[in-house]
């Protein structure tokens, strides 16, 4: 876990919340630097809500202390003009059109009702797809439009800090590839995006740091490249099985433990040897050393959704 | 808090509710006035009509009419179409805070201002707002109804000051205020439009039940707790105000004094306490709660 530094945009020392005799949050410390993207991950009830829920002042904590953009959360409530959220599904007003949905979340945050703010809200508007259905009830919208809408709310106050919940549930590929981006983009522009998300893929893709959350406690925070290189291996191709066999059992002789890979053509040619990615020459030589010689050897990372599953059955067992 | 407001009547606009309450108010008032003048236009009612009507009688039919009679007609819409206005605005605050924890919105207003009490103090002042235009209405129906539905013979020009006529609209838009408030606090402590409104209306009977109870006739300091209670106070109100600005009563009626009767300025002390009670509740609950919607 990284160190508290001035700079972090989130700081949570100890959270801890209870609901009756189950302990959501249990003692959570977490940081999240400026200017990340960061992923914040973990099974259904593991207490990924609830934090996020914390964080944003929705619901208290029973203890633990909270620290947004570098001021504490408790004291100071003027610090939220700087953030923008979305908490799982958008919460609009049904009888009333996207527009106004967009007008009341800016009258609410003082952001009054000028020209300037309506030129503002169209391009909000644009931002996520919405111009033309401006003027529509929001009842008949789908769940990617409200989606869409609750973004837009979001980022209404142009924020340094953007906390996402599930941002791309409801949404079709090509609403999760408009919603990817439009993240990407914010990342790039410096704006801090705390992303909770079950789309590991696109987690995985966006962020540069990731937590795993598991029954309220933190099993797992880091940089995306170093969480996903903690059960690196190599796969190793060889010519036929015959030169495969041979080869684990020098590889087991020499201290490596292996097993067949099964994705790799012809069955039985391949192996899956259990050293990082920078013990590649060592094996190499060592193979070359008794006569084996692969046609391949490449890294082999694990997906987050298999660094995710090890992590989260991990803890429960 | 002026942005909280516009936004508010932005909404409100837009509620179908609002709508329907104040067509309920309209139609109610006029169907009553209407029906309770063409019973009072019956000069004859009970007499053969061969038969000469005894000047007493015909005296007494005329002062039926007198509520009716402009500008006593003013008093008369405002004091019985207070209650529905009463209730309508219950609806409409019950349902308007209520609508925020079904639609989730309340979240998204908590999102936007972490200081959400002033959402509820917003949303109380336009509720108070809207009140204060309603009772207005009554006013405006009060001129306008007895010309609409002449009296038939000539009934008395009861003088009724303006002074008396403000004083009867203030305390029914105290009575709704009162009324919102109680609403908007039920409906923060349950979450919910239809138990906030079942909640108010069991309060509003218990406070009438309790204080009528004789139980607390047995002792002056019990006495206190009838002489507490909001529907008590509100309804003293209106007969302090009766008494000090209605017509005179040609039989020198006085009410009588109970052992519930204050001072006139105590009373308004208690009512004004409740107020400022039922302004303060709604903010904290919803200052305090955990948004899980």
């Amino acid at each position: 876990m990284s160190g508290a530094a001035a700079s972090d945009a989130i700081e949570v020392v100890g959270l801890r919340r209870r609901f009756g005799s189950l302990l959501a949050v249990d003692g959570l410390d977490l940081n999240v630097p400026t200017g990340a993207i960061y992923g914040f991950l973990g099974p259904n009830g593991s207490g990924k809500s609830t934090t996020i829920r914390c964080l944003l002042g929705l619901i208290r904590a029973d203890a633990g202390s909270i620290r947004l953009l570098g001021r504490p959360l408790a004291k100071d409530r003027a610090l939220f003009a700087g953030i923008g959220a979305l908490v799982e599904r958008p919460a609009l007003y049904p009888n009333l059109s996207a527009l106004d949905n967009l007008r009341i979340a800016a009258l609410t945050a003082g952001l009054g009702d000028g020209p300037l703010l309506r030129g503002r809200l169209a391009a909000a508007l644009d931002q996520v797809g919405l111009r033309e259905a401006a003027g529509r009830g929001v009842r008949g919208f789908s769940t990617g439009m409200r989606q869409r809408l609750g973004i837009a709310i979001a980022l209404l106050r142009e924020p340094t800090l953007l906390v996402l919940d599930e941002p791309t549930e409801g949404l079709d590929p090509a609403g999760v590839a408009d919603v990817r981006a439009v993240i990407a983009g914010l990342g790039r522009g410096g704006v801090t995006v705390f992303l909770s998300s079950h789309v590991l893929p696109e987690v995985e893709q966006l962020c540069d740091r990731i937590a795993v959350l598991n029954k309220g406690r933190l099993v797992a925070e880091g940089a995306t490249a170093d969480l996903l290189s903690r059960d690196a291996r190599l796969t190793v191709r060889f010519d036929g099985p015959a030169e495969a066999e041979r080869a684990a059992a020098v590889l087991e002789a020499a201290g490596w433990t292996t097993e067949p890979a099964p994705e790799v053509a012809p069955p039985g040619s391949g192996l899956i040897v259990a050293a990082p990615p920078e013990a590649g020459s060592q094996v190499s030589r060592t193979l070359a050393a008794n006569d084996c010689y692969p046609a391949e050897l490449s890294p082999r990372r694990p997906s987050l959704e298999a660094v995710f599953l090890e992590l989260t059955r991990g803890a429960d067992a | 808090m002026i942005d909280l407001l516009r936004a508010d009547l932005l909404r409100l606009r837009h509620r179908g509710d609002l709508w329907v309450g104040v067509g309920a108010v309209l139609v109610l008032v006029v169907l009553g006035y209407v029906t309770s003048a063409n019973n009072a236009n019956q000069v004859n009612f009970g007499f053969p009509s061969d038969q000469p009507i005894p000047p007493d009688v015909l005296e007494q039919f005329a002062r039926q009419r007198d509520p009716y009679t402009f500008p006593l007609s003013i008093v008369t819409t405002v004091q019985t179409g207070g209650g529905i206005v009463a209730a309508v605005m219950a609806f409409i605050a019950a349902a308007w805070l209520g609508t925020e924890f079904l639609w989730g919105t309340i979240r998204q207003l908590a999102l936007i201002r972490p200081d959400r009490w002033r959402v509820v103090v917003s949303r109380t002042i336009v509720c108070a707002l809207l009140g204060a235009v309603l009772v207005g209405v009554l006013i405006v129906l009060g001129t306008v109804l007895p010309v609409v539905v002449p009296l038939a013979g000539s009934g008395h020009a009861p003088t009724v000051t303006v002074g008396a006529i403000a004083a009867g609209a203030a305390v029914q838009w105290v009575t709704v205020v009162a009324v919102i408030g109680v609403a908007l606090t039920f409906t923060a402590l349950t979450r919910s439009s239809s138990l906030g409104i079942v909640f108010s209306v069991v309060f509003f009977i218990a406070d009438s039940a309790l204080a009528s109870n004789p139980a607390w006739l047995t002792s002056e300091v019990l006495l206190w707790v009838p002489r507490l209670m909001l529907g008590e106070r509100l309804r003293a109100l209106q007969t302090d105000v009766q008494v000090a600005f209605g017509p005179a009563d040609p039989n020198g009626y006085v009410p009588p004094v109970t052992p519930l009767t204050l001072a006139a300025p105590l009373g308004l002390a208690i009512i004004a306490a409740w107020l400022v009670v039922l302004a303060i509740l709604p903010c904290l609950i919803v200052r305090r709660a955990d948004i899980r919607e």
